[in-house]
């Protein structure tokens, strides 16, 4: 199946700084996909590269096929899209401001108020009648949401869409993230990881510009997590240690109290040697387990800051 | 796609923030108080100066007329620029526009949209000053002046108001915020106005030359053919400065 998104060479270049460097990227379609990075990472601008918001300095980018720079009208009509901080506008209603959105896609009649009840109840927002400028923050995020959706997407890109919430709002949000699943293509970047390791399929992380990690989730956790084992002795491991930096598969070791924590370059030789060195050395063995890596570790492994 | 949504809300937005009405208020109160002023202003000072007041204005419909033109082109332009700076200046700061050109909508229906309902009030204005003006002048100043000439002065007075909106629009689309606007067609306005007075083609080209020649006409002297040449560059003007403010709103990054 050909890519909901894709990016070949993407680059945006400022006069002072290089925001985005030939960014490669396939989203899957139907997947619900988290584009991850630390602030200033170049998330919202490869968004708006994507909405036609902005112009590439040089490379290409696609949705569902169409050019976003050539026909850029038709990958507009394909999309659904809400920006970190929606703006609408305050003297409208929430139902207004989603009739106006339709008509700005050229939908009209009978079938337009159908839409627009639906997505105000799957927001929440059928009761809100005052003007918008009246809304909280999340309100407005959640017509934001309702506002993407309107046009019935393909793709649905999501900037930050949790960032300025606070946890029921943010709840409230990424369980409507997680109800799209399977219908359409959802693009969100954030750099709040527990909201990708929510709802996300699949992510990329993205650090000044340049994409370090392209995977789905699985992948990304098999990957990482099959390189760390804990090992817990019943004795002092002093000797143990010793031994254990002159083997071949060892990265590094670190001491955390009672435990050892292992990073290896081969886990299936680690888990074979490391009984025979700890029944060598007479001491006995109390814990030896392959370790998950949250997906924060992750994240700072492959951003090359972590440990 | 979208134009007529974007007109629409153009629309209702001018209507609910009182925008529409702000300028006609404005136009009225001139048309009505050009006349009285004129009138009665005379006669509500001490004698001693009603000589020297009478001798600066004299109070007949010629002098109302010009008294009106004058006052229209210097408050009511300065007030529809104020009106009509932050029309996407101000919706692009607060990231307004970003959300409407996300969807698929043209450039091109967004200023003609914002130029239609700017000129549509603009218009309502115009009428509000002159029907009512037209209106005080027959019953102060019997028989007054034939309205057919006054409206074809209005028009051509008209004509110039759209440049001016035009050229704000431009400046909007060009600038990140009001001020900048603001400032850009107010230097650019002040230019115009002194461009008749290097007289020959200057007079006879220039935009603002139409304000001398809408102040002619509605007073019945020589005829529309006067203006034509000024007429065609404030049409083009507006044609230019429109199309100017769409290339600076498509140059814009988001």
């Amino acid at each position: 199946m050909d890519p909901a998104i894709q990016t070949h060479n993407l680059c945006k270049r400022y006069a002072s700084c290089v925001a985005l460097e030939n960014l490669n990227l396939a989203v899957p379609a139907g997947s619900v996909f988290g584009f991850l990075g630390p602030n200033g990472a170049g998330k919202t601008t490869t968004l708006k590269l994507l909405v036609g918001l902005r112009r590439a300095s040089s490379g290409e980018a696609w949705v569902m096929g169409h050019d976003v720079c050539r026909e850029s009208r038709a990958a507009r009509s394909l999309l659904g899209y809400l920006p970190e901080s929606p703006a609408f506008y305050g003297w409208m209603s929430a139902a207004e401001y989603l009739r106006f959105a339709a008509r700005l896609f050229g939908l009209e009649g009978s079938g337009l108020r159908l839409r627009q009840d639906y997505l105000l109840d799957l927001v929440g927002l059928r009761k809100a009648r005052g003007p918008i400028r009246t809304f909280s923050r999340g309100m407005r995020q959640r017509l934001g949401i309702a506002q993407a959706l309107i046009n019935n997407p393909r793709v649905l890109l999501l900037d930050e869409p949790t960032s300025a919430l606070d946890p029921i709002g943010r709840k409230e949000v990424l369980d409507t993230i997680a109800s799209l699943r399977g219908g359409l293509t959802v693009f969100f970047s954030t750099h709040i990881l527990a909201d990708v390791e929510r709802v996300a399929d699949a992510v990329a992380i993205l650090d000044q510009g340049k994409m370090l990690a392209q995977e789905s989730m699985v992948e990304l956790r098999r990957k990482h997590a099959r390189r760390r084992l804990r090992l817990t002795v019943g004795s002092d491991p002093g000797e143990l240690l010793a031994r254990l930096r002159q083997e071949p598969w060892l990265e590094n070791v670190v001491r955390q109290e009672d435990d050892l924590l292992l990073h290896v370059k081969e886990i299936a030789q680690a888990e074979r040697r490391l009984p025979v060195l700890v029944a060598e050395l007479g001491l006995p063995l109390r814990r030896l387990e392959v370790e998950e890596l949250s997906l924060e570790e992750i994240f700072l492994e492959v951003l090359g800051r972590g440990n | 796609m979208g134009i007529r949504a974007f007109l629409d809300k153009e629309w209702w937005e001018s209507w609910r923030s009182g925008r529409l009405f702000l300028l006609s208020a404005l136009f009225l109160v001139l048309g009505i108080s050009t006349p009285l002023m004129l009138k009665f202003l005379p006669q509500l000072l001490p004698a001693e100066w009603q000589s020297v007041l009478g001798s600066l204005l004299p109070s007949s419909p010629a002098a109302a007329v010009d008294s009106l033109f004058k006052n229209l082109a210097q408050v009511g332009l300065l007030v529809l620029v104020l009106v009509v700076m932050g029309t996407v200046a101000e919706e692009r700061a607060r990231g307004q526009l970003e959300l409407v050109l996300s969807k698929p909508v043209s450039v091109v229906g967004i200023v003609w949209a914002k130029f239609i309902v700017h000129a549509f009030a603009f218009l309502l204005a115009v009428l509000c000053a002159f029907l009512p003006f037209f209106a005080y002048l027959r019953v102060l100043y019997p028989p007054g002046v034939a309205l057919l000439p006054l409206l074809v002065g209005a028009g051509f007075f008209t004509v110039y108001g759209l440049l001016v909106i035009a050229f704000t629009l431009f400046a909007s689309a060009l600038f990140a915020s009001q001020v900048g606007a603001a400032l850009l067609s107010g230097g650019f306005f002040l230019a115009l106005s002194f461009l008749p007075n290097l007289g020959g083609d200057f007079a006879r080209l220039s935009p603002a030359g139409l304000l001398a020649t809408a102040r002619g006409l509605a007073l019945g002297a020589g005829g529309p053919g006067d203006g034509v040449l000024g007429l065609g560059v404030a049409v083009g003007g507006v044609a230019l400065f429109l199309c100017l403010a769409v290339v600076a709103m498509r140059n814009h990054e988001w």
